[in-house]
C-alpha cells in the first residue's frame, strides 16, 4: 500500500459522469457478490468502485444447477440473477458495502419496466449509493433482461421512465453484445438519458456434454464471460466510444475478459473511462491490485501524468 | 484444534511431492504432497481451491530455457489466455504439522485440463490456493460406537481427513470404497489387496488406515477387486449387520446417484448421516452463486438452495432434496 501512495507522480483518478473515481477500476456485477464475500482477500477500499450483483424487486432463488461451465479460455454461466431482493439488500448488504469507502455502483435488474422503477427509485433514495446500473443485458431469465438490451424501442422506454424518476444516482446503462449493431441500443440510451454506458455483458453462449449428447447447463445455454470475450469487449467500446459516447460526451465503463493490466489498458485506448474486472476475480480476488500496479508503470513508462488522457487514444486504423 | 472457519486466505505452497499413488494409466489416481505456512489450518470437510491457471515454475524454466534468458513477457503470454481457466476446488486428504510448517495431502484423479495441469507440477514448485474454503464440516454426534465411511471414485479422498482424526480418536472404522476398477482404487493396494496391514512405507495420509484400525471393504464395477457390483451394494450389507444396541455415524461422498442410495438406507435405518457434496463452482467463496444445492426449508416451495462452497460442504443427509430431475 504504501508503495502505491508513493506513486504520487502518476494520477489515476478519473470521472465517471460525475462519480469521482480514484482509479478507473472497479468490479463487474455478480463477480463479487455484495462485497464481503472478496473481503478476506483482497481490500475492496483499493478500488476505484464497487459494482455489486443485480438487485431485483423480490428474492430470486436463480436457475438450477449446474449455473456454470468452463470453456476454452472462458466460463458460461447461467445464474440466473439469483439475489437476496431489494429489502434484504438495503438492510443487510449495502451497508457493508458502504462501509468500503469507495462510490457504490448497484446492477439493477427486472421483468418489467415497474420493477426496474420500484428498485431504481428506492435506491435512488439512499445517499451511498453513487450510481445505478441498469442491466437490459442479462441472457439467464426468462422475461425482463435482455429483451430490453436488444430491442432499441424497448430501451428506450424503459431508461426514459428511470431518468425521470432517478434524480439524484447516476443512470448507467449496461449494454449487449448480443445484438446486430451495439451502436444502436447505445444511441438509445443515450437519447433516452444516460449518464454512462458499461459493456459488454456477457455473449451467449452454448456447452454440449458430447457424451451425453445433452447441453451442459440446464437452460441450455448461458453468457460467456472471460478471456475469450475480451476482443468483443475491445471491439464494442472502440465502436460505441466513436459513434455515441464521444460525441454525446458521456462516459464508458469497460469490461470483458479483464485479466491482466494490457487488458485494462487496451479497454481505456479504446474509450473506456473506467473499467470492470469479472471473470478474473474468480481465478484471483487480488487481481485488480496487480492491475492498478501495471496501469501505473505504463502511464509512467509512456511519461502520462494523468490516466484519463489515455482513454480513447488508440490511434486510428491505418488502411480502410 | 480450534475453530477454523474464518481463518479463510491466499496461500502459497510448495509441492513437496506429486505423484499416482496406482500404476493404472487410464485416469491415474494422484497424490500432492504440500507445505504450507503454520498459518493454514483446516477443519475436517473443508476444502480448498487451487490456482492452475498458472503454469508450474517447472514450465517457466523450460521457456526460459528456450529463450536463453527468463522472460517475463514470455511467462505472461503463457498465463494469458490458455485453459483452464478457473481454479479447482480439492478436499484435503490430511492435514498435519510437520517441523512448524503445514502438511496438507490432496488426492485427485487425473482427468481434465485443470487435474492435468495439476499433474505436471513437481517437488519445490510453488502453488497458490486459497481456503479453508466451507464452513459446515464433519461432525460426530454424541456416543457413537463406529463409524462408517462410504466413499465413491475419489469421494473416498473427501473422508480420509475425517477418517484419519476419528481413528486417533479410537473409534471403530468401517470404510466401504468403491471404484470402476481396482487400479482406480484411490488407496494403496498394500490396503486392499492381501489385507497384509503393512503400512510402513505408506505416506501419513495412509498410514493409519491398517486392519487393526479400519474395517475395509472394496467393491469395483468389473470384480477386479472386492465385491463386483455398487458400493452401495456393500453399504446395505454393512448396515445389516449392524447391532440394534450400537449406534453408528455414516459419512459418504461421491456421485450424486450413490449418495442418494446411501442417504436413503441410512435414513431407513434411522442412522445419523453427513454427506460431502460438489458442485460445479468458479470462486469457492460465495461470490458467483454457481455451486447450488437444493435442500429442504420452511417455504412456500418446500426448498432452498444453499451454496456448496460457503454453506457446505457437508450436509445432514436427511436436509438435502435428492430427487431433482
Amino acid at each position: 500500500m504504501d508503495q502505491l501512495r508513493s506513486r504520487t507522480d502518476v494520477d489515476l483518478s478519473v470521472d465517471l459522469a460525475g462519480i469521482q473515481m480514484q482509479n478507473p477500476l472497479t468490479t463487474a456485477s455478480g463477480t463479487s457478490g455484495y462485497g464481503p464475500e472478496l473481503s478476506s482477500y483482497v481490500d475492496l477500499s483499493r478500488l476505484g468502485a464497487f459494482t455489486t450483483k443485480s438487485i431485483t424487486v423480490e428474492p430470486r432463488e436463480g436457475n438450477p444447477a449446474p449455473r456454470i461451465v468452463e470453456t476454452r479460455a472462458g466460463v458460461i454461466n447461467s445464474i440466473g440473477l439469483a439475489n437476496v431482493g431489494l429489502e434484504k439488500f438495503l438492510a443487510e448488504k449495502l451497508p457493508s458495502a458502504a462501509k468500503l469507502g469507495v462510490p457504490i455502483l448497484v446492477n439493477v435488474a427486472g421483468k418489467t419496466i415497474d420493477e426496474y422503477l420500484t428498485v431504481a427509485s428506492a435506491l435512488d433514495r439512499v445517499e451511498e449509493i453513487a450510481g445505478l446500473e441498469i442491466n437490459i443485458s442479462c441472457p439467464n431469465v426468462a422475461a425482463g433482461g435482455l429483451e430490453f438490451g436488444t430491442n432499441c424501442a424497448m430501451a428506450s422506454e424503459l431508461i426514459r421512465t428511470l431518468r425521470g424518476a432517478v434524480k439524484r444516482a447516476k443512470l448507467i446503462v449496461k449494454l449487449s453484445p448480443n445484438v446486430t449493431d451495439i451502436c444502436e441500443v447505445a444511441r438509445a440510451a443515450v437519447e433516452a438519458g444516460a449518464d454512462a454506458l458499461s459493456l459488454i455483458n456477457t455473449l451467449r453462449g452454448m456447452a454440449i456434454n458430447v457424451e451425453a449428447k445433452r447441453p451442459v447447463l440446464p437452460r441450455g445455454f448461458g453468457g460467456l464471460s472471460g478471456p475469450a470475450v475480451h476482443p468483443v469487449a475491445v471491439y464494442c467500446v472502440w465502436r460505441v466510444y466513436r459513434e455515441v459516447a464521444k460525441p454525446a460526451g458521456v462516459p464508458i465503463i469497460g469490461l470483458g475478459g479483464v485479466q491482466l493490466w494490457q487488458d485494462a489498458m487496451e479497454l481505456m485506448l479504446a474509450g473506456a473511462t473506467a473499467v470492470a474486472i469479472g471473470t478474473a476475480l474468480f481465478i484471483d480476488p487480488q487481481c485488480p491490485i496487480k492491475i492498478l500496479d501495471g496501469m501505473t508503470d505504463y502511464c509512467r513508462r509512456h511519461g502520462v501524468r494523468r490516466i484519463a488522457d489515455l482513454i480513447g487514444t488508440v490511434a486510428p486504423p491505418t488502411a480502410q | 484444534m480450534a475453530h477454523h472457519l474464518d481463518n479463510k486466505a491466499v496461500h502459497q505452497a510448495e509441492v513437496l511431492s506429486n505423484r499416482p499413488i496406482s500404476a493404472g494409466k487410464d485416469q491415474p489416481n494422484y497424490l500432492l504432497e504440500l507445505k504450507l505456512d503454520r498459518s493454514f489450518t483446516a477443519l475436517p470437510g473443508q476444502f480448498i481451491q487451487i490456482q492452475i491457471s498458472e503454469p508450474p515454475l517447472t514450465t517457466h524454466r523450460e521457456l526460459e530455457h528456450q529463450n536463453g534468458e527468463f522472460q517475463p513477457w514470455t511467462v505472461e503470454a503463457e498465463l494469458d489466455h490458455k485453459t483452464p481457466l478457473l481454479n479447482r476446488p480439492f478436499s484435503l486428504a490430511d492435514l498435519r504439522t510437520v517441523d512448524g510448517f503445514t502438511q496438507a495431502s490432496v488426492l485427485y484423479k487425473v482427468r481434465g485440463p485443470g487435474t492435468i495441469r495439476l499433474s505436471q507440477f513437481r517437488a519445490s514448485d510453488n502453488l497458490t490456493l486459497f481456503g479453508p474454503l466451507g464452513s459446515s464440516v464433519f461432525t460426530l454426534p454424541e456416543r457413537v460406537d463406529r463409524v462408517v465411511m462410504v466413499g465413491g471414485g475419489l469421494g473416498l479422498a473427501g473422508l480420509l481427513f475425517w477418517t484419519n482424526g476419528l481413528i486417533e480418536k479410537g473409534l471403530p472404522v468401517t470404510m466401504v470404497a468403491g471404484a470402476p476398477t481396482a487400479e482406480q482404487i484411490p488407496l494403496p493396494k498394500e490396503l486392499w489387496s492381501q489385507r497384509t496391514g503393512d503400512t510402513r512405507n505408506l505416506s501419513n495420509v495412509f498410514s493409519r488406515l491398517g486392519p487393526e484400525a479400519v474395517n475395509l471393504y472394496v467393491a469395483t464395477d468389473d470384480g477386479s477387486a472386492g465385491h463386483k457390483g455398487f458400493v452401495t451394494e456393500v453399504f446395505d450389507q454393512v448396515l445389516a449387520e449392524k447391532p440394534p444396541s450400537e449406534r453408528w455415524a455414516v459419512y459418504a461422498c461421491g456421485p450424486w446417484a450413490m449418495l442418494r442410495l446411501i442417504a436413503r438406507a441410512a435414513d431407513e435405518a434411522n442412522v445419523f448421516c453427513q454427506v460431502s457434496l460438489e458442485e460445479m463452482m468458479a470462486c469457492g467463496i460465495g461470490a458467483c452463486q454457481a455451486c447450488v444445492i437444493k435442500v429442504r426449508a420452511d417455504n412456500h416451495q418446500g426448498w432452498q438452495y444453499k451454496l456448496c462452497c460457503t454453506q457446505g460442504p457437508v450436509f445432514d443427509a436427511r436436509t438435502i432434496v435428492w430427487d431433482q430431475d
